[in-house]
Formats: structure tokens, sequence, C-alpha cells
């Protein structure tokens, strides 16, 4: 069965555009990333023109992690608090990163550093919690956040507040920090942050795995609705009949994904999670240094996360 | 004997302003019509086929153009840069028409390469690279992009519009019999919204004997005609639209499910708490 899209200006097969949003939904309530990184890729390699794919992955970002995160918050895995806190850094940081962007364009090889730093970034982090959530797994570590140098650092900073619902006590100031420097980080590199955000929080601010997820889903709500609006009034590439069979699909599976995230143990999510994260570099690496088939592309626009 | 010239100088002129009109009459001029007043593109269009036909001079070759409208077009192009492969220089494509099919009773090839020109038929697009302007934005300022690098972008253009059936040359896909022709043109699912331009061209031996032309509107109609205006044309609440849909969507499958989960006497709210 297929349907006309009026925006992407080309019809679809309804089932495989629902499968595809089931896909990416179950990996959203499972790790909580948005699927950006796998869903724009998929639906431009079906066909669909770049930035019409980008724009309207992020609209079905907001139906999906608005699901997931009612889900996780129902689960008690959102800490409301913290994630708006947070946000309010990121937001701040997206903004500084957006205006350095133009200022570190001027330097010649900005984009082959940013394409590198991306490709490290991921690797590192990655590969770290592959490395921490294997010696989880086989007993050797409880708790990865020993009371070290840094540490004792952060809990020196003033405006020391408790996060009940995270569990932790930690400086407000340290929070809006993290979240300014992965806001500023996901404006650089051009990304939403996702990837960035979860291990922070689970390395750096100390929360649990299944409370970091379910609080990554709840602020990716407000960046997906700021990115769509952004789209939709300037490039005028989203497309709602194509956002709303994706997240037909994408709401369901992120249902099913913040169900199945209760089947694991947080360190069996993390090496799941690393994995991804790994395969990822992987493929980021193998464009960077492997010669396109095409050299002239269409352009693809932003978004995603 | 000067009357009878006169006479003979008359004659011959009465003919000659009778014969203009009869031989125009007698000439079968050229015509297209197609077998659909306009494309209607609706929620359940996937490409169409519309036939179309003509009177032409007898024995001569028929070649029809189709043109549609022309828009901008954002292009990257990738490169290597410190050894590795990035997009290098995104550039706007401007004036290229977004749906562009050549269709003949024979390869235009063999035309006068003074006729191919003035009539924009010669293959291989040669058309496009005169009127195609490529830019890229220098600091804030579009920059036109020197010819043999805009080249490039052309050619790749029309590649990923080969592929998407939104360019093609068919020379072989008009049938002539006789004084008449007809052939099929082919619009693909992507075909771009907007009027078509077709026109016809006669020629024989070299000669062009006439052409014709015809408007075939691709169009949107019902609910694809509405939200295509409002997305263009009303993008504020557009955006705001969509950012309600997905919100309302996420809110009703998060209640539903916890409807089911209620029914099914699943594990209560708050249960898991998770962590390391």
């Amino acid at each position: 069965m297929s349907l006309y899209l009026a925006v992407a200006g080309m019809p679809v097969n309804v089932f495989m555009i629902l499968g595809l949003g089931a896909t990416v939904g179950v990996l959203s309530g499972l790790f909580g990333v948005g699927g950006g990184f796998l869903l724009t890729p998929l639906l431009m390699t079906y066909g669909i023109p770049p930035a019409v794919a980008a724009a309207s992955d992020s609209n079905q970002i907001v139906a999906a992690s608005c699901s997931g995160a009612l889900a996780h918050k129902r689960l008690g895995n959102v800490d409301v608090k913290m994630g708006l806190t947070f946000l309010a850094g990121s937001i701040l940081g997206g903004t500084a990163g957006t205006q350095l962007v133009r200022v570190l364009r001027g330097f010649g090889n900005y984009d082959v550093v940013v394409k590198i730093v991306y490709v490290l970034l991921l690797a590192a982090i990655g590969g770290f919690m592959f490395w921490e959530s294997l010696q989880a797994l086989r007993g050797k570590t409880k708790n990865v956040q020993g009371k070290g140098f840094f540490a004792r650092l952060v809990g020196r900073l003033p405006w020391q507040v408790y996060f009940p619902v995270s569990g932790v006590r930690v400086s407000v100031l340290f929070v809006v920090g993290l979240g300014f420097l992965v806001g500023a980080l996901a404006a650089l590199l051009g990304v939403g942050g996702g990837f960035i955000t979860v291990p922070a929080m689970i390395y750096l601010l100390r929360m649990p795995t299944i409370v970091a997820i379910g609080t990554d889903l709840f602020q990716i709500v407000f960046t997906s609705m700021n990115v769509t609006f952004q789209q939709a009034i300037t490039n005028h590439t989203v497309d709602v009949v194509l956002a709303v069979l994706l997240f037909c699909g994408s709401t369901v599976g992120a249902q099913v994904g913040a169900r199945l995230s209760r089947l694991f143990r947080g360190e069996q999510l993390r090496i799941i999670l690393a994995v991804i994260v790994l395969l990822v570099m992987l493929k980021l690496f193998v464009d960077l240094v492997s010669a396109p088939a095409d050299l002239i592309t269409l352009t693809t626009g932003g978004g995603g996360h | 004997m000067l009357r009878r010239v006169a006479i003979i100088v008359t004659v011959a002129l009465l003919l000659g302003v009778l014969s203009g009109p009869a031989a125009a009459l007698a000439a079968p001029a050229v015509t297209l019509t197609t077998d659909t007043p306009a494309v209607e593109v609706g929620l359940r269009y996937a490409g169409t086929t519309v036939r179309f036909a003509g009177k032409c001079p007898p024995g001569s070759d028929v070649y029809v153009r189709v043109l549609g409208p022309v828009g901008k077009t954002s292009l990257s192009k990738r490169g290597q840069k410190g050894g590795v492969w990035l997009t290098v220089e995104t550039v706007t494509v401007s004036n290229a028409p977004r749906f562009f099919w050549l269709l003949g009773s024979a390869d235009p090839a063999a035309l006068p390469a003074g006729l191919q020109q003035a009539t924009g038929l010669a293959p291989g697009y040669r058309a496009l690279y005169e009127q195609v302007k490529v830019t890229a934005l220098s600091g804030e300022e579009p920059v036109r992009v020197p010819p043999r690098e805009a080249e490039a972008y052309i050619t790749g253009l029309i590649k990923i519009n080969e592929r998407r059936g939104l360019y093609g040359f068919a020379p072989q896909a008009i049938r002539v019999n006789g004084d008449s022709f007809m052939g099929t043109l082919h619009l693909p699912a992507g075909v771009p919204r907007g009027d078509l331009q077709m026109v016809a061209y006669a020629v024989k031996d070299g000669r062009l004997l006439g052409t014709a032309s015809a408007t075939l509107p691709v169009q949107g109609v019902g609910f694809v005609k509405w939200l295509g205006e409002t997305a263009q044309h009303r993008a504020v609440q557009y955006g705001a639209m969509a950012i309600v849909v997905a919100l309302a969507a996420g809110l009703t499958v998060a209640e539903l499910f916890r409807r089911i989960n209620a029914c099914l006497g699943g594990k209560g709210e708050g249960e898991l708490t998770g962590g390391h």
C-alpha cells in the first residue's frame, strides 16, 4: 500500500515506513538515543530527499521521545529536575556552539578536524563504556565512580543540590556546565548529542543508567521540538505525513523498548549501547576513508539525534 | 505589348495571393495534444503514463521536448582533505528544470548543429549547461562557480535526476504514421508539481517544418494540495501543527500502552528504578 507524500514529493510504502519507525523506536526506548543516526540514512536510501528525511526525522523524534519519556516517567526513570537543569545548560551551549562554528569555519581544515574529533570521541566513549560494562558484568567492579580527585573536586563546587530520582547530590553549576559542554559539542559536531548525553549522565553525573536514559529522552522532547519548528519555518522540509507514519511505528517501538529495558541490568544496557556507538563510529570511519560512489550529491539537511 | 505584360503580371499576382492561403491550408500543420488535460497528484499517486499525439508533415521526423518548472537545488561535493573524504563545497544550482525529457522518432544527433542549438534538441543535455547557474557562498555573498567546476555540478545533477526518472532521452519513443504521430511520456512518482511545457518539432531533411506546444499541468489535489501549500506558505502554523500532532501521538500511544499494561495486569508504575 503506497501513500504520496506532499512535501517529499514522492510515494512511499506505508508498511516499510512503519517498520523503519518501529525499529528505531525500540532503540530509542531501550537506550535513550533519538535514532536520527540510523533513520535519516535509511530514509535517504529509500529515496526520500535528504533535507526532508532529516527534518521529518526530527518531527518523529518529538513523538517517539515523548512516548518513551512518558513510559520511563511511569517507571520512575525520569529525573525532571535534573533534565531541566541539564537542558538549560545544553540550550546555552548549543547557542554558543552555533556561534563558534561560524568563527571556526574561517579556519582552513575545520571540517576535517570536526569529523576526526567526532570519530575519536565516539571511539573513546564506546570503548570506555564497553570495557567498563564488561568489567561490571564479570563482577570485577561494583561502581565506576569512585571518590577520585575529580569526584572530590565536583563535591567542593557551590550550590550542591540533591536530585532524589537520580539519587545524587551534585552542584547545579556542574550540571549546567556539563549541559553547556554537551550542547556546544553537539553544535560543533553537527549531531543531536544523545550519544554524548547518556554517557555523560552515567559517568560524570553518576546517574543510574536507566534514569540517564529516561532523562535524556525527556530533554530530547524539547530539543527535537525546536529543530522541527526551525526546519519547518526555514527550509519547509518537514513532511508531516512521513513523520506520522514514522512515529506510528516509533511510538509503539519506544514503548516496547522502554519495557524491554526492564529485562536488562544497567551494565547490560551500557554494553549494548557501547556496541551501537562503536558500530556508528566504524561506519563514520569507513565513510571518511573510502572514496564515495558519487562525488556530487544532494545536500543533507541538519537535525537528528 | 505593354497591355499583355500588365495582364500577365496581374494574373501572376492574383495566383500568388490566392495560392498562398490555399497552400497553407493544404499543408498539414503541426499539432500536439495529450490524452489528459492535467495530471492530478493525490494521496494514491504513484506515477502515471501520459499519451500524446498530433499532426505533422508526411515524411517528417518528430521530436518532443518536455520541460518542467525551474527551481533551485542544493548540491554538495565530496572531496579528499587531510586524507579523509568529506563535503568540501556546497553550491546552489538554479534555473535548472526539475523535469527534462527529450523524445523523438529518430536520433536528434543526426540533426544539423544549428537546428539542435536553436531548438534545444541537442543530445547530452547540452542546452542545460548553457542555462543553468551554479553559485557558492563566499562569506555571506553568493558567487558564481567557474565554468569548469559548474559543469561537474550540472553533470552530477543530471545523473541524480536520471536515476529518479526526472531526466531522460528516448530517441525512438515517438511513432510517425503518415501525417500523424503518437508517443507516451512516463511521469515518475517524484514528478515535480507545476506546468510541464511540451513542444513538438517536425523536421525533414534537416529543416524545421513546424512546431506545436502544449501545457500539461501537474497539480496536487485534496489533502496533498492543502498540505503542500500550508508547508510552503503558512510555515509557522505548519511547524506548530507538526509539533502538536507529534506530541498528541506520543501522549496517545503512551496512554494506550499504560491501559494495555493495566488490563494485562503488567507491572505497576514506578516498579523499576534500574541503575548500576
